[in-house]
């Protein structure tokens, strides 16, 4: 911005005074150090400052593509500072992560950029053999194996890497926990070979890049995962120990700001102390089944299992307020909607609390959403369409997004489809958005069940990954 | 009701001078949506003629046209307007905002952008930037770099691992 000032104004120095506060106006926009100021402009007829403002106007979708204009174009593009940007003039997309399980048991994440509908392929996730501990005689984890695997489907994998102790990894990250903070998925422990890792990888959108972050305390697989204030909570999960897999009723929190890990009180698990006798104690062990950060609050639904039988006992909370747990409210625990043993997934849109439970008929199934004040589960969405109950880990999972409920499950052509729930036309003028999804409360015995359903399934994405299962999935919002 | 601020500015003009030393008058009513001519106001100094040095007289006429269209003397009757035609009044403006920016060629968008951004224009500069933001949009990088006369300097392996990135993440 050139001083090219010819005339002196009067007062109070007018044409200096004009200068500063146009630098000063100037300066707020201007993003970063880090965007090189020198050396060529992004778009030569303007300063880069302006032309930061029309690329954090693009859609993200677009972003892959312009990499490839020039240098100063892709190393802005991944820049977090343009996503600053973005934040502020309110340009932030949600975009749902789809974690696959596809041929050889790899896995492999799509995202979906619900607004384009067009579906990206994550880079693979980095093949790490890490032996952390050194797999031990098998016996003695094989119990534990026969235990966990039922409810998981993974006794043949499981089972089959104790033969093949010849082959390294057949499925990396199996059992890994998946969870989004802070703009970034991350991939938490898991098995490798027969052992539980400790390392977490982060998925930054933004580099498009995988990086190995700072790792848990303690190896862990099948742990749940739930965010709170920003921070990403692990709950639970096996760990391999000197017995064979001990279940986990500890718990540790991951800060993104600072990149490190710290302590969270363990789960007491208040139920399983209460066990008659010695030998049940034993027998029944305690297992997280579930996490989903409600009110503020992280909810624990809870299981004791023993091989065969898996027992749902409720749950606790976890409040970081007070950094301790206490038991969940009765009916809300009971009621937990459980998809299979051992499983119970939950998603909270715009504030409320919702569990898919699978009905006894296989080709359907109903969404309820808790209620606080009576401390009860009630069914809103009386039927999911659901096509595809067959082998799959997870024939279906929820996410919300946009501040709508969405099922995502693969349909009568084997298709990955996301369906989103939408009101009917003519009750929406009513009242808006979840709210009179959940004011709406039918009764669940109700015979009209159907024709009270005030929801109508959109199918707004679907694609053919071939055989690729789904595992899990999460939105990121940058 | 109109404001304090809205009462005392009303009654005055601002003389602004272009680049090219063509002087404008402004309402005070008017300015006030240029972020750096509200703070000089509040100050106090804006006697005599306020040089813009960044923007030159066929920008700065757009710009206050811009301004002209988006101000409003009449307060009251604002309040009294119903929603219907509030929001009617809203899709017309938005209809006239897009002529006035299709109108321009591309030159005179870079000086509106460069422009409303010296003078701190928050809508006009959000305006143009989108803008440039569309056509930039659904373009190949060989389109874009075209438009916008930019050289890439990309080595030729470098241009063959993105492609090979994007090839992996949409196909």
């Amino acid at each position: 911005m050139g001083g090219l000032l010819s005339l002196a104004g009067p007062k109070c120095k007018t044409k200096d005074y004009v200068e500063t506060l146009a630098n000063e106006s100037c300066k707020k926009q201007k993003i970063s150090p880090s965007v090189d100021e020198e050396g060529p402009r992004l778009i030569p007829s303007l300063p880069d400052e302006l032309s930061i403002q029309i690329l954090a106007r693009l859609p993200r979708i677009c972003y892959f593509n312009i990499r490839l204009v020039s240098r100063k174009w892709k190393a802005t593009i991944m820049n977090p500072e343009l996503f600053n940007v973005r934040k502020e003039l309110g340009m932030r997309e949600e975009w749902l992560y789809v974690l696959t399980k596809v041929e050889d048991d790899k896995l492999l994440w799509h995202a979906l950029d619900p607004l384009s509908r067009k579906w990206q392929r994550l880079p693979p996730l980095p093949r790490v053999i890490n032996d952390e501990e050194e797999p031990r005689s098998s016996s003695s984890g094989l119990w534990m194996w026969n235990m966990v695997a039922p409810s998981f489907k993974i006794a043949e994998i499981l089972r089959g890497w104790l033969g093949w102790k010849g082959i390294s990894d057949p499925m990396p990250f199996c059992g890994c926990a998946i969870g989004a903070v802070d703009g970034c998925l991350y991939v938490l422990g898991g098995f490798s070979r027969t052992s539980t890792v400790r390392c977490v990888w982060q998925f930054d959108p933004i580099l498009n890049s995988w990086s190995e972050v700072a790792s848990m305390s303690i190896g862990r697989a099948y742990s749940k995962t739930g965010i709170l204030n920003n921070k990403l909570y692990v709950v639970g999960g096996v760990s391999r120990g000197q017995g064979g897999l001990n279940p986990l009723q500890s718990a540790e929190v991951f800060d993104p700001c600072t990149g490190t890990w710290s302590e969270v009180p363990s789960m007491p698990f208040s139920k399983a102390q209460v066990l008659p006798n010695p030998f049940l104690a034993d027998m029944l062990k305690p297992m997280a089944t579930g996490t989903t950060s409600y009110m503020g609050r992280l909810c624990v639904p809870q299981s004791l299992y023993s091989w065969p039988f898996f027992v749902d006992v409720g749950g606790e909370i976890y409040n970081p307020d007070t950094n301790s747990w206490v038991e969940m409210p009765v009916g809300m625990g009971e009621g937990w909607p459980a998809r299979q043993a051992g499983t119970k997934l939950s998603v909270v849109v715009d504030g409320e609390l919702y569990a898919f439970d699978p009905s006894s008929s296989l080709d359907s199934g109903k969404i309820k959403v808790y209620d606080q004040k009576e401390d009860a589960w009630k069914v809103v969405i009386g039927k999911v369409p659901i096509c595809d109950f067959t082998d799959s880990e997870s024939p279906y999972l929820l996410a919300g997004f946009h501040g709508k409920l969405h099922v995502i499950t693969k349909d009568a052509n084997h298709k990955i489809a996301v369906l989103r729930a939408d009101l009917r036309d003519n009750l929406s003028s009513m009242s808006s958005s979840s709210t009179s999804l959940s004011a709406d409360s039918v009764d669940e015995h109700s015979v009209t069940l159907a024709e009270l359903d005030t929801v109508v399934w959109k199918v707004i994405a679907s694609e053919d990954f071939g055989f690729a299962e789904l595992v899990s999935c999460q939105v990121i919002d940058i | 009701m109109s404001t304090p601020s809205s009462s005392v500015f009303s009654y005055r003009v601002l003389k602004l001078k272009s680049s090219d030393g063509e002087i404008f008058e402004v309402k005070q009513t008017v300015a006030v949506q240029s972020g750096v001519l509200k703070q000089m106001m509040e100050d106090g100094c804006t006697e005599g003629e306020i040089p813009l040095n960044n923007v030159d007289s066929p920008t700065l006429a757009k710009i206050i046209e811009w301004c002209n269209k988006h101000h409003d003397d009449d307060v009251e009757g604002r309040v009294l307007s119903q929603e219907k035609e509030k929001e009617k009044e809203k899709a017309d403006m938005k209809r006239w905002e897009s002529e006035f920016i299709d109108a321009l060629n591309r030159d005179e968008l870079y000086f509106l952008l460069i422009g409303s951004n010296y003078m701190n224009i928050k809508e006009l500069l959000d305006c143009a930037a989108q803008k440039v933001a569309g056509m930039v949009k659904g373009k190949t990088p060989e389109a874009i770099r075209e438009m916008f006369n930019i050289q890439s300097d990309f080595t030729e392996e470098e241009e063959k691992a993105i492609r090979k990135e994007n090839q992996w993440a949409f196909n």
